[in-house]
């Protein structure tokens, strides 16, 4: 393998502030942008917890007209992303305000590469599919995981196929995040560690990916370390402000690395599980980690011994691959007890049709191509096994 | 359900990969520019186009402009004609003037050369006035009336006008009946209104009164009336003939008489709008 510092990459990050206060920025940037109708896309817990309306009071202090669109579900739909489109050119808009987690903020993305481009949302599935760059994206996260902020990737359902398609594009990195940790504080324990769990996953799969690269890696470790210290507290201490605030730091961290070196196996599986059963996205990952550790271990043992020294601070380095891929699976177990998330899915059990299925649209998913070990439809399976009841 | 795409083979696996990690072709970081460009390009093409457009027009203007100069000229240049024609059929019935065989023959060359020059003398205030459309009006009645004057030599017949028409205007189609027929009833006048050779010869253009919209020419003169006592009647003389026509050509009415308790005679002719 060539030396990673010999090698050319290249890395992609938007324009971040970061910190409280940060959404109270929003009006600026809209201004900056010059944009003279903002939509703002958010959904209905967003909006209930206060972050929604707290950007439409900046924006009308800063005399600005706007529109919203708050028909936004958890794990975005194509019909939601072509009825914002909509409501964009219908009333219009001329910059995106996205505020809320992963589903508002890839909703946003696809309204955005849908009003430049015209066409379907689902066009533009794949890598580098948006021809035209979307108008001015302003992202306020309001969970620490989903780092839709930062990344090129929008996850969106395909609601036909019952099955989530990803949009690949530097075109879909939005133009700032305004990451404000108090907009975490009204996370229940549940959406927290889903959240949280998902913002890990990222961090594991950058730094395990086949992609990664130096600057891919500096940020991977560093996420590890602090959500491995933080999620737990944010969990068990909802407004505990520094621990939420190294969680969003953590999200972020995370975000700029696996936009960078992409994912793996992990998130390729929970997209087609995730859209299959409408499951949380976090919670699908939080679930496959540690069978995907124990299955990528072998490749790539001394990316998951530096993995696991961060997540659990002991040396790793240098232990047969069967013993790393123990101790951090155990560890990454551990951390999901300690959360509540539970073991597996409790769902009806499905039919082996179905898990080959899902394998089928996992190994098509782009996040397989950079995960350290290209996988079988069977090994694939006998993952799914792990988390979901097979009839 | 049905899966999406089979799963990517090693090298399309490695061509996704470098896509995504941006090393691809069009794995550009999102930019405005290209667009921004895009559309500037675009404006500028258009604004050439319209400049096109604009020069097109112009263009197309100055040739319409030319071809309205040339039409004009050639208008004048009929008008010229026709005025010069009547001028060479004015010589034309001069010299038969000079031959004729008897007073009677003489005074209907007379006659109709006097016609002739009426109508010449229309041309040359076509042609005066640079319009060939329309005639002032006050200006055709003293040019009429004071032609055949002065050709009457009558020194001791005082002449005045009374003509309120401000910035009146008639067809050509419509002027030269006109002038034809005040030229007959003056020439009527100034012929037999005047045995002594002195008198009044007044001419009135306005509009009437009692209906409105309506034109008014009247010829009054203060002489002894016909012999005959009565008034001058239509297809008495070949004039009146002509006036009759040239008035049904006009649509309008026309009529001899008397001046009130007084001696003199008033044609009066009523054109209606």
């Amino acid at each position: 393998m060539e030396d990673p510092f010999v090698a050319l990459r290249k890395f992609v990050a938007p324009e971040f502030i970061f910190g409280r206060g940060a959404m109270a920025r929003c009006a600026e940037y809209a201004a900056t942008f010059g944009a003279s109708r903002p939509l703002i896309v958010s959904d209905e817990g967003v909006a209930a917890a206060g972050w929604a309306g707290r950007v439409e009071a900046q924006l009308q202090d800063a005399g600005a007209d706007f529109a919203r669109f708050y028909d936004v579900s958890p794990n975005p739909r194509d019909a939601e992303v072509m009825a914002g489109a909509e409501l964009f050119l219908r009333e219009r808009c001329d910059m995106i305000v996205a505020v809320g987690g992963g589903s508002p903020m890839d909703c946003a993305k696809g309204i955005g590469a849908v009003a430049t481009n015209g066409g379907h949302v689902l066009d533009f599935e794949g890598v580098d599919n948006v021809p035209q760059p979307m108008p001015p994206l302003v992202c306020v996260p309001t969970t620490a995981g989903t780092a839709a902020d930062l990344s090129q990737f929008a996850i969106i359902l395909d609601l036909a196929r019952r099955t989530k398609i990803a949009i690949i594009s530097k075109g879909m990195v939005p133009d700032i995040s305004l990451s404000d940790p108090e907009t975490t504080v009204t996370m229940d324990a549940e959406l927290s560690a889903e959240t949280g769990m998902d913002a890990l996953t990222h961090a594991f799969e950058a730094y395990a990916s086949n992609a990664s690269s130096p600057v891919t890696d500096l940020h991977a470790l560093e996420a590890v370390r602090l959500i491995a210290a933080s999620l737990p507290l944010a969990v068990e201490r909802p407004d505990d402000l520094a621990a939420r605030s190294r969680m969003m730091m953590g999200s972020l961290l995370a975000g700029l690395a696996f936009s960078n070196a992409s994912l793996g196996v992990v998130h390729a599986m929970a997209h087609a599980m995730g859209g299959l059963l409408d499951l949380p996205h976090g919670l699908c990952n939080a679930l496959l980690l540690e069978h995907a550790v124990a299955f990528n271990c072998p490749a790539a043992p001394e990316r998951y011994a530096a993995l696991g020294e961060v997540l659990l601070g002991r040396p790793l380095t240098g232990a047969p691959a069967d013993e790393i891929a123990g101790v951090v699976g155990e560890g990454l177990a551990e951390l999901r007890r300690r959360l509540g998330l539970g073991e597996r899915v409790q769902i009806e059990p499905l039919s082996r049709r179905a898990v080959s299925d899902l394998a089928a649209m996992a190994l098509a998913d782009p996040c397989v191509v950079t995960n350290p070990r290209r996988p079988e439809a069977s090994e694939i399976e006998a993952l799914y096994a792990a988390v979901l009841p097979v009839a | 359900m049905r899966p999406s795409s089979p799963s990517p083979e090693p090298d399309d696996a490695r061509a996704v990969r470098e896509r995504i990690i941006g090393l691809g072709s069009g794995s550009a970081r999102k930019s405005y520019y290209p667009q921004l460009k895009e559309k500037i390009r675009d404006l500028e093409a258009k604004q050439l186009e319209l400049m096109d457009t604009v020069r097109t027009l112009e263009e197309r203007e100055s040739e319409l402009e030319r071809l309205v100069d040339e039409k004009e000229a050639l208008l004048k240049e009929v008008h010229h004609r026709v005025k010069n024609n009547f001028q060479v059929i004015g010589s034309l019935l001069n010299l038969g003037l000079g031959l004729a065989g008897s007073n009677e023959e003489a005074a209907a060359f007379a006659k109709t050369k006097r016609r002739i020059d009426t109508m010449a003398m229309v041309y040359g205030q076509l042609l005066a006035a640079e319009s060939f459309a329309e005639l002032e009006l006050c200006s055709l009645v003293r040019n009429v009336v004071n032609a055949l004057f002065y050709e009457a030599e009558l020194r001791d017949v005082e002449l005045s006008y009374d003509l309120s028409c401000l910035d009146l205007h008639l067809s050509v189609e419509r002027a030269i009946p006109l002038a034809l027929i005040l030229a007959e009833a003056a020439s009527n006048a100034l012929e037999h209104a005047f045995p002594t050779g002195g008198g009044k010869l007044a001419v009135r253009l306005g509009f009437a009164n009692d209906a409105p919209g309506t034109i008014r020419l009247a010829v009054e003169d203060d002489g002894p009336g016909p012999r005959s006592g009565g008034l001058p009647e239509p297809d008495s003389s070949l004039g009146l003939t002509l006036i009759e026509a040239l008035a049904a050509q006009l649509k309008a009415l026309w009529r001899y008489e008397r001046r009130g308790e007084g001696p003199g005679l008033r044609f009066v002719l009523e054109l209606r709008p």
